[in-house]
C-alpha cells in the first residue's frame, strides 16, 4: 500500500490546479466512493425514475419502481415496471445471489443464477450488476488520487472535484480492469459522484463506458443527482439515460418487499 | 533370362520353410495394412459424415460477420427467396434455413441457459439427421404454431398505454408514499386487464404453447418429459426480453455433449415469431449430392449469390478445420505405421536374401566361373526377392481383402472400449472398413519398394564374389 508522508501543502498550491498523490495519502478516498455510491439509495430507497434507451437498432422508454435495500450485507433489489404496455407489471429482483425475473403474461417467475448478472437489463447499456449492485466499488479496489481542483456545480456552488483511479485489488471479484472515478465534495464535505470510465484493462486508453451524473435536484429533503447516463465510447450515438422522478430514502421495507408476492 | 527367372523360382524353393515364413511375414504386413488403411479411411468417412449429416451439413450460408461474433442482428435476409435460388443450383440435394437463439429455459425451480436453434422441419431432415435424433417423443410438427401478427397501436391506444403508465407511475407513487405506513397498496383496477390488451396487439400469443425438442442432458437436467410446459425466457431482436410457455414435444440426443446439454430446438417460422426476425435466418444449411464436391461446389455458390446481400460461402472443411486436421493427423499417423511394419517385413527380406547369398556362394561362384556376367547375378538375387515378394504380397491382398470385406459387412464392435467422440463428433459404436484404391494401392507398391531395397544389398554383394576365393571358401 502507499507511503504516508506528511507535507505541509500551502493553501495558494492547493488551490492550484493540480496537487499530487503523495499529499492525497491522508484524504479518506474509499469513504468518499462509499458516500458517493450511495448517494441515491441510503439504507433503504424507493425511486421512480425513466430509463430511455438509444441503440442502432432500436430506442425505447421504460418507467420503473426501484425499492433496494442495504441494511443487510448482501442487498435487496426490486425493479418493477410500469410501462409501457408490454412490460407493465414485469419485474427483476434480486436477493442474495439469486436474480428472479417475472412476467405477468404468463404468471412465471424464471429464478436465474448470479451468472446473468454481467447481462444488460432489458436490452439498455445497464447490466443486471450495474442496477442490482452487487459489485461495490468502495471495496475490492486500491485507490489513488490522479486529480483534484476547484470548481463549481449548478445547485450546490463551490466544489472540489477529485479524479481518483481504483485498481482491483488482485483477488477481487470484479470485471473492470481499472475505474477512474470523478466526484466532488460540497462545503460540508458531501461527496457526489459526476462521472465513472470503466476500462477493460489496466493499460486501456479508451474506456469501454462512461456513466455520468447530472441534473442536481432536491428529493426527499437532500440535494442528489437526477440523472444518469450510461455510454459506450466505441458505439457512438448510443446511450441509456435513468432520469428520477421521484425518490424517498429510509423508506420501512421488509424481506416481504422483495418476496414473490410483491412481484405479483 | 529364361533361365535366370527358372533357376530363380527353383530357388525359392530350395529353403522352403525359410521363403515361406518370409513371405508369409509380407503376406501378413500387407494385409494387415490394407485392413487397417481400410480401418482408418472408414472412420474418416464416418467423422466426415458425423460432422456434416449430424448439424453442419456440407456446405453453410451465413452473413459475413456471423460467425466470429454469432449477434442476433447479423442474418441473412429474404431467407425463403436465397433457399431456393441455392437449391436450385445443379449438385444441390438440399437447402434448410436455421436461426439461433439464446435463452433461459425454466420448469419448476430450475432456470438453464440454452441455445434456441430454429429448424425448417420438413428441409433439415434432407439436410442432416437431426429429425432422426429423437429419443423420447416425436420431432417438431412440420407446420408452425399458428400465431396471428402483432400491430401497431393506434393513435388512441398509444394515448391509452401512456395513460395507463401514468397511472401506474402514480400508483407506484402512492404505494412509496405508504410504504412507511400501511403494508400494501392495491394495484388500479383494470390497469392490468387494459394492459393485457394492448400486449396482445402488439405481441399476440399463440394460440398454443409452441412446440420445442431438448437436448436429453438438458431435459434431464430440468427434469422435464415429453407434453410438459416450459417457459422461454428470451431477449428479441429488438433487445425486449420476453418470456413465452413452450411446449417439450421431443427429447433428442445428437451425442455431442454440449449440443445434449444446451440445445433447444423450435421451428423456424416460431423461433423468428418470438425473435421478430421474419423471412430472417442466421444459416443455410446445404446439402450437395457429391460430398468431394462441396468445396468447388462452394466457391460456384459463392460466385451465384454474389451481387446481392453480402454473404459467406462456406463448405464442412472450412467451417470445421478441426474435423479436417484430425484426418489429416489420422493418415500421418497410420501412415508411419504403415513405414515400421514395412520396414520390419523389409529387414525380413534382407536378412532371407543375405542368408541365401552367403549359403550359395560356393553355387554363385560356379555359376560366374560358367560366364554367367555380375549384372546376371544380382539380377537374378532380385528376381528371386520380386518372386517372393509378388506371390506373398498376393496372398496379402487376399488377406486384406478378405479383412475388409469382412469388417465392412460385420464391422468391428467398439462398444466394449466405452463411447468415443473425436472433436465433438460421436463415432458409431462399430467401426466399418471402407475400400479405397490408394488403400491397397500403396501398401502393394510400398511392400515391392521396400522388398527391392532390401534386396539390393545381398545382390550387389552376390555380385561381387570373386568366383575363384568364392570356390575355395564355403
Amino acid at each position: 500500500m502507499a507511503t504516508y508522508r506528511t507535507l505541509t501543502v500551502p493553501l495558494t498550491l492547493l488551490l492550484s490546479l493540480a496537487a499530487h498523490a503523495s499529499a492525497a495519502d491522508s484524504l479518506p478516498l474509499q469513504q468518499w466512493i462509499k458516500q458517493a455510491e450511495t448517494i441515491l439509495r441510503g439504507d433503504t430507497s424507493a425511486a421512480i425514475m425513466s430509463m430511455k434507451i438509444k441503440k442502432e437498432a432500436y430506442q425505447r422508454e421504460y418507467d420503473l419502481m426501484v425499492l433496494t435495500d442495504d441494511r443487510a450485507e448482501s442487498s435487496k433489489v426490486l425493479i418493477k415496471m410500469l410501462g409501457p404496455a408490454l412490460w407493465r407489471g414485469n419485474a427483476t429482483v434480486k436477493v442474495d445471489d439469486k436474480i428472479s425475473f417475472y412476467d405477468p403474461r404468463n404468471s412465471r417467475v424464471t429464478v436465474m443464477g448470479s451468472s446473468m448478472l454481467g447481462d444488460n437489463w432489458m436490452g439498455s447499456h445497464f447490466s443486471n450488476d450495474d442496477l442490482m449492485r452487487e459489485t461495490d466499488l468502495s471495496r475490492h479496489y486500491d485507490y489513488q488520487l490522479l486529480q483534484q481542483q476547484t470548481g463549481q456545480e449548478e445547485g450546490i456552488g463551490a466544489v472540489r472535484h477529485y479524479t481518483i483511479k481504483l485498481s482491483p485489488k488482485p483477488t477481487a471479484p470484479v470485471a473492470w480492469g481499472k475505474v477512474v472515478y470523478q466526484l466532488y465534495l460540497d462545503g460540508q464535505q458531501r461527496a457526489y459522484p459526476k462521472q465513472l470510465d470503466y476500462f477493460q484493462r489496466a493499460d486501456d486508453a479508451q474506456a469501454a463506458r462512461t456513466l455520468s451524473y447530472s441534473a442536481l435536484k432536491a428529493m426527499d429533503g437532500k440535494t442528489v443527482p437526477t440523472r444518469m447516463t450510461m455510454l459506450l465510447p466505441a458505439k457512438r450515438g448510443e446511450f441509456t439515460e435513468i432520469e428520477y422522478r421521484k425518490l424517498k430514502f429510509n423508506v420501512k421495507v421488509s424481506a416481504e418487499n422483495f418476496g414473490e408476492r410483491a412481484l405479483q | 533370362m529364361n533361365a535366370i527367372a527358372r533357376i530363380a523360382f527353383r530357388n525359392l524353393g530350395r529353403n522352403r520353410r525359410r521363403s515361406l515364413i518370409t513371405g508369409a511375414g509380407i503376406a501378413l504386413g500387407v494385409g494387415m495394412c490394407i485392413a487397417v488403411l481400410g480401418i482408418m479411411e472408414g472412420l474418416s468417412a464416418e467423422l466426415i459424415n458425423g460432422t456434416t449429416d449430424g448439424q453442419l451439413g456440407h456446405i453453410q450460408v451465413h452473413h459475413p460477420d456471423y460467425l466470429s461474433r454469432r449477434q442476433l442482428l447479423k442474418t441473412v435476409q429474404q431467407a425463403p427467396a436465397l433457399s431456393e435460388k441455392v437449391a436450385a443450383q445443379p449438385g444441390i440435394a438440399a437447402v434448410s434455413g436455421r436461426l439461433y437463439g439464446w435463452a433461459y429455459l425454466s420448469y419448476r425451480q430450475r432456470a438453464i441457459g440454452v441455445q434456441l436453434l430454429g429448424v425448417d422441419p420438413v428441409h433439415e431432415g434432407a439436410v442432416t439427421r437431426m429429425p432422426r435424433q429423437i429419443v423420447a417423443g416425436g420431432f417438431l410438427p412440420a407446420a408452425p404454431t399458428p400465431w396471428p401478427a402483432g400491430k401497431q397501436l393506434t393513435e388512441a391506444q398509444a394515448a391509452q398505454d401512456r395513460a395507463l403508465t401514468e397511472q401506474a407511475i402514480a400508483s407506484a407513487f402512492d404505494q412509496i408514499e405508504q410504504l412507511d405506513a400501511a403494508p400494501t397498496a392495491a394495484a388500479p383496477a383494470g390497469l392490468a386487464a387494459q394492459t393485457q390488451a394492448i400486449v396482445e396487439q402488439i405481441a399476440p400469443t399463440p394460440s398454443k404453447p409452441p412446440a420445442v425438442v431438448l437436448g436429453n442432458k438438458l431435459a434431464r437436467n430440468l427434469g422435464v418429459r415429453p407434453g410438459d410446459l416450459v417457459t422461454v425466457l428470451y431477449e428479441n431482436a429488438q433487445g425486449a426480453q420476453l418470456s413465452l410457455q413452450v411446449q417439450v414435444v421431443g427429447i433428442s440426443r445428437t451425442g455431442t455433449d454440449l449440443l445434449d446439454r444446451t440445445r433447444a430446438l423450435l421451428h423456424l417460422a416460431d423461433l423468428q415469431q418470438m425473435l421478430g426476425l421474419q423471412e430472417q435466418v442466421h444459416e443455410l444449411a446445404i446439402r450437395v449430392q457429391q460430398p468431394q464436391q462441396a468445396q468447388a461446389l462452394a466457391a460456384g455458390l459463392q460466385q451465384v449469390l454474389s451481387g446481392g446481400q453480402d454473404l459467406s460461402v462456406q463448405d464442412w472443411a472450412a467451417l470445421r478445420p478441426d474435423i479436417l486436421a484430425l484426418i489429416t493427423s489420422n493418415r500421418m499417423l497410420m501412415g508411419s505405421l504403415v513405414f515400421i511394419v514395412f520396414l520390419i517385413a523389409g529387414s525380413g527380406v534382407l536378412n532371407t536374401m543375405l542368408m541365401s547369398v552367403l549359403e550359395r556362394q560356393k553355387e554363385l561362384s560356379m555359376m560366374k566361373a560358367l560366364g554367367l556376367s555380375a549384372p546376371g547375378v544380382t539380377w537374378l538375387v532380385l528376381l528371386e526377392t520380386l518372386l517372393l515378394t509378388l506371390l506373398a504380397t498376393a496372398a496379402g491382398l487376399v488377406l486384406g481383402l478378405g479383412l475388409i470385406l469382412y469388417l465392412q459387412q460385420v464391422g468391428w464392435d467398439i462398444r466394449s472400449f466405452g463411447e468415443f467422440s473425436l472433436s465433438g463428433v460421436e463415432v458409431a459404436p462399430v467401426l466399418r472398413a471402407e475400400l479405397t484404391a490408394s488403400g491397397v494401392v500403396i501398401p502393394l507398391v510400398a511392400m515391392w519398394l521396400i522388398a527391392i531395397l532390401a534386396a539390393l544389398h545381398p545382390a550387389i554383394r552376390a555380385a561381387r564374389i570373386s568366383p575363384a576365393l568364392g570356390m575355395r571358401s564355403a
